[in-house]
């Protein structure tokens, strides 16, 4: 199994919490973030197709995910040369899983049927809320009745695979939003919903607000209120939920995803793209510039890239693995890193077992439900 | 005429922010031992400390020389003493020095504890006062009330009494010359054994020890071989000199004189402040009376934060020591803090100054734990344990009864706030013995209470209570028996020994329940409920609980970067190596700091 990621730089406007590379398309000082400069713009296409003919020859991709910034910010004619391009440069023969990142705001319905027939089999739509407040705060550019009609418009052009991305813990907003929130989801019947807790990273406008005092963080508590609430309602609605933050229909979970927290390998194309190939982990410039440059110049556009010893590496993937609900297989771990992982850390694992965060389930290692929420102090002691 | 009818000895002693330095920069200007244009303000005080705190820490004689309105020369020797109750021994080592004293006391504001205690001492030495009123040039000056002050409650004549602008220069003159008339001279003898008071003394790392002296009896010179009385180690002299206010080395240091000497004295514990230094070739037969092996009253564990700095610690206490031999150390080591050292110091003000200057000299983060006095442990077998550190309390089955360290307070303080005082006074278990009127605004409360309550927050409750306008001055007063108990905290179950003290019975339930509450604020919650405990004797007597991590998730998977996920939980693992594990709890350096901090 492997998986190709492309990383399409470009936004009309940066959201505020947001800290993954992309240019803002959109005109004048509004965010004061990074702009996309026209002539780049019209560069990276090239520059992309250049980075892909470097992919080794043996590359044959199940999985094709296109994510950013926003994919579909792409004009037309762009996103129409993209698709020929991946088509021209990889071997999609293998692909079950093609996912277009998109927003409900840049997604119209002549792009939508130009991913459709060019292959594109499952969209991701940033829906974040259904609450206007909520969607202004974190500084959204789509209203709440652009996530149904384009949802319903989506459905109508034939992807009948759709995830649907929620914030919560955004400061100021209610469980009962919350609720409110899942049950738009419910009614609207995507496949898969990814539900990400509002994070403040370093760098954003978001954060600026948090340290300059204007804004609060949500407090723990709360966060952890509305996250139970999420699982427990999409749960009686029928989606399971397989991954920390991920919840689908059955058989429906994001292949492609898999790859990340499966310890799988996956080639990225694009600015601040990560790629894991043959064990080595890589990755490039977090600047479009530079990225046109060195592939102009046929400098490396890489600006990281490590490969762990085997047991970092070992206990890198028990800490990505155990993301996933259904836990770690002690057999298939030891078959594929080399190590049992009791021998890694067995103290570890018995004083949390002890504790209640894991446990032994058909011998799987598994998160409990508490365990699920304080993940992050368990895993940083098994690393 | 002899040799000493124109030397003068004389100290000043003053009330912090009276005036003793302002007056002192005065009088070398107009002996012109300091051109104007050379002038610092507060020219003695030569420590940023002492400048910052407007205190005279280290003594450092000076001498002037003053033509008199009769048109003769004097020599002034102009002593300056310490201004702080922790180092009343060093005081009184240099008002014995002196045979005068100005006694400086503020116009705006009156006579204050400290100047009634250094009077007392000065006058118990001997010493003739010239009471000076300084600040006449504010508007707030009340000249008749303070000098009525003075009268009633030093009892120092009114028409004595001289009013002085240090700050103008206005009326200093005067006392140059009444320094002359009522100032005795000195009155050794010039033939014969020779005999120097070592009064006090400071390190140079190329000279070593410079001692400052006053010689007594006879005289001494460079190449003189000398010994110290005390400890009958011998050396030779390698220079002499007075303070101009820098030093000038001289051929002698004669009968009266007050100056320096070196003599490749490498450590400043070997010379005693109070000793006597004598000439072996006319060597005295008895020492100079004073003298006392100084001993500090208050302990304190020093350790550094990072552990790995503990070497660099033990060097800047060393060089510390190596200038103030009142200050001592020793190794120790706690289970929670490492390797540090339980040092001792004079009292609360020696051990601030220490620990802010190995902070800002020596650049050192220091955890220091709760301060204590030496306790005196009577065992039932008969022995007696002088204890300075909680962890060496012996079984409580083997004591018999305990002693602590008491003194002897005055506070003086306006009447509209007497009751709160005395509430504080209670609160700290203390005993009023008397209560005297100062005049019609103040009185003076005089009560014995236990050192250790001192310690911890007595002195900043006394300024809040009176708005800043109490002042408080101590003397040590021996030992009385006391309820004394070890009080522990545990953490999730395991003692930690940083935060074991020794308090009063009656204090224990209070202080232990403050301790839970502050802890309990600065761990950080973990993956299951942590019970924090106050105990005596494994008794609880409060708890707190930390209540259990609830939340640590990070949903998002940052795409295909999952380096940078491994790296935030990697920098979350070393975060928590940084802290101190007590059993399966961290606890973050910053909880040691701000419970001890909050508890003193």
């Amino acid at each position: 199994m492997s998986g190709l990621y492309i990383h399409i730089p470009f936004c009309v406007r940066k959201c505020l919490y947001c800290d993954f590379y992309s240019l803002e398309t959109m005109k004048g000082p509004i965010s004061g973030r990074l702009k996309a400069e026209p002539e780049d713009q019209n560069q990276f296409l090239d520059s992309l197709e250049s980075e892909f003919g470097s992919a080794p020859p043996e590359f044959r991709p199940d999985t094709v995910f296109m994510g950013g910034g926003t994919p579909t910010e792409l004009s037309l004619s762009d996103l129409r040369k993209l698709m020929s391009m991946i088509h021209r440069m990889a071997d999609l023969s293998g692909v079950t899983e093609w996912t277009c990142e998109s927003n409900p705001g840049t997604i119209t319905r002549e792009k939508a049927e130009l991913l459709r027939e060019s292959g594109v089999n499952r969209i991701s739509l940033g829906v974040q809320s259904f609450n206007q407040r909520n969607l202004d705060f974190l500084g959204r550019i789509h209203s709440p009745g652009d996530v149904e009609s384009g949802f319903r418009m989506l459905r109508e052009t034939g992807f009948e695979n759709i995830n649907l991305d929620i914030i919560y813990g955004i400061p100021g907003s209610t469980a009962s939003e919350v609720e409110d929130d899942i049950e738009k989801i419910v009614e609207l019947g995507p496949e898969h919903v990814s539900c990400y807790c509002l994070m403040f990273e370093q760098g954003t406008p978001l954060t600026r607000m948090l340290n300059e005092g204007h804004i609060r963080r949500m407090a723990d508590d709360d966060e952890l209120e509305q996250y139970r609430m999420i699982r427990k309602l999409l749960n009686k609605s029928g989606y399971t939920h397989y991954e920390i933050s991920n919840f689908s229909v059955p058989g429906m979970e994001c292949r492609h995803n898999h790859l990340y927290w499966g310890d799988g390998e996956y080639l990225g194309f694009g600015p601040s793209a990560h790629s894991h190939w043959q064990g080595i982990r890589r990755g490039n410039v977090r600047s479009l510039k530079k990225y046109i440059n060195a592939l102009q110049s046929g400098d490396s556009i890489l600006e990281f890239s490590e490969r762990l010893d085997p047991e970092a590496k070992a206990r890198e993937t028990l800490v990505m693995w155990l993301r996933r609900l259904d836990g770690v297989p002690r057999n298939k771990f030891a078959e594929h890193t080399g190590y049992d992982y009791r021998d890694l850390c067995s103290d570890q694992i018995d004083y949390f077992k002890e504790n209640g965060v894991l446990e032994d389930r058909d011998g799987r290692l598994v998160l409990t439900e508490e365990g699920l929420f304080v993940s992050d102090a368990i895993f940083s002691e098994l690393l | 005429m002899s040799k000493l009818s124109h030397i003068r000895n004389f100290c000043i002693i003053a009330h912090i922010d009276h005036g003793k330095s302002t007056l002192a920069d005065r009088m070398l200007e107009l002996t012109h031992t300091i051109l104007e244009r050379d002038q610092r303000d507060q020219y003695l005080d030569s420590m940023d400390l002492e400048r910052e705190r407007g205190i005279t820490i280290k003594a450092h004689p000076v001498t002037m020389k003053y033509i008199s309105q009769a048109g003769e020369a004097y020599r002034f020797n102009l002593i300056d003493t310490p201004g702080h109750v922790d180092f009343a021994y060093e005081v009184s080592r240099s008002l014995s020095a002196c045979e005068g004293a100005l006694l400086v006391v503020d116009a705006t504001q009156g006579v204050e504890a400290q100047t009634v205690a250094n009077t007392h001492l000065a006058v118990d030495q001997g010493l003739v006062i010239i009471p000076v009123l300084n600040k006449i040039d504010l508007p707030s000056a009340n000249v008749e009330e303070v000098c009525r002050q003075i009268e009633d409650v030093l009892a120092i004549p009114m028409d004595e009494t001289f009013t002085v602008s240090a700050k103008t220069g206005e009326g200093v003159g005067a006392i140059l010359e009444e320094i002359v008339q009522r100032v005795p001279p000195p009155t050794g003898k010039l033939e014969g054994p020779t005999r120097a008071l070592v009064f006090d003394s400071t390190y140079d790392s190329y000279r070593g020890v410079i001692s400052y002296i006053r010689v007594v009896d006879g005289s001494l010179r460079k190449g003189d071989r000398i010994r110290l009385m005390s400890t009958g180690n011998d050396y030779e002299i390698k220079e002499v000199g007075i303070f101009n206010p820098k030093p000038v080395a001289l051929g002698a240091l004669e009968t009266g004189f007050v100056g320096y000497l070196t003599g490749n004295i490498k450590d400043s514990t070997e010379m005693k402040i109070g000793d006597t230094v004598t000439r072996i070739d006319q060597a005295a037969a008895d020492p100079l009376p004073g003298f006392k092996q100084i001993q500090p009253m208050v302990f304190s564990g020093v350790y550094p934060v990072n552990t790995a700095d503990y070497e660099k610690l033990k060097q800047s206490l060393e060089k510390l020591v190596l200038n103030d031999s009142s200050f001592h150390f020793q190794t120790e080591s706690s289970a929670a803090l490492g390797l540090g050292f339980r040092c001792g110091f004079l009292g609360l003000l020696h051990m601030e100054i220490i620990q802010e200057r190995l902070r800002r000299e020596y650049d050192m983060d220091i955890i220091t734990t709760y301060p204590g006095v030496i306790y005196s442990v009577y065992l039932r077998n008969g022995e007696i344990s002088h204890v300075d550190n909680p962890a060496h309390l012996p079984e409580i089955t083997r004591i018999g009864h305990m002693e602590e360290p008491v003194v002897l307070a005055s506070i003086i303080c306006p009447n509209e706030f007497i009751g709160d005082v005395m509430q504080i006074i209670m609160d700290k278990r203390g005993d009023l013995e008397k209560t005297e009127t100062i005049d019609t605004r103040r009185v003076m409360l005089t009560c014995r209470m236990p050192l250790n309550e001192i310690l911890i927050d007595f002195h900043d409750r006394l300024k809040s209570a009176t708005r800043g306008y109490a002042s408080m001055d101590y003397e040590y007063s021996g030992y009385q028996d006391s309820d004394l108990v070890k009080l522990d905290i545990y953490v999730h179950g395991e003692l930690v020994d940083a935060f074991s003290c020794i308090v009063h019975r009656s204090k224990a339930v209070e202080r232990g329940r403050q301790m839970c509450l502050s802890l309990k604020d600065v761990i950080p919650p973990q993956m299951f409920a942590v019970p924090i405990q106050a105990a005596i004797q494994k008794q609880i007597i409060a708890r707190e609980t930390v209540r259990a991590m609830r939340k640590d998730v990070t949903s998002k998977c940052y795409g295909g970067d999952v380096t940078r996920k491994r790296k935030l939980l990697e920098r979350q693992k070393a975060g928590k190596k940084k802290m101190k594990q007590v059993g399966r709890v961290s606890i973050p350096q910053d909880a040691f700091i701000s419970v001890l901090k909050s508890s003193q």
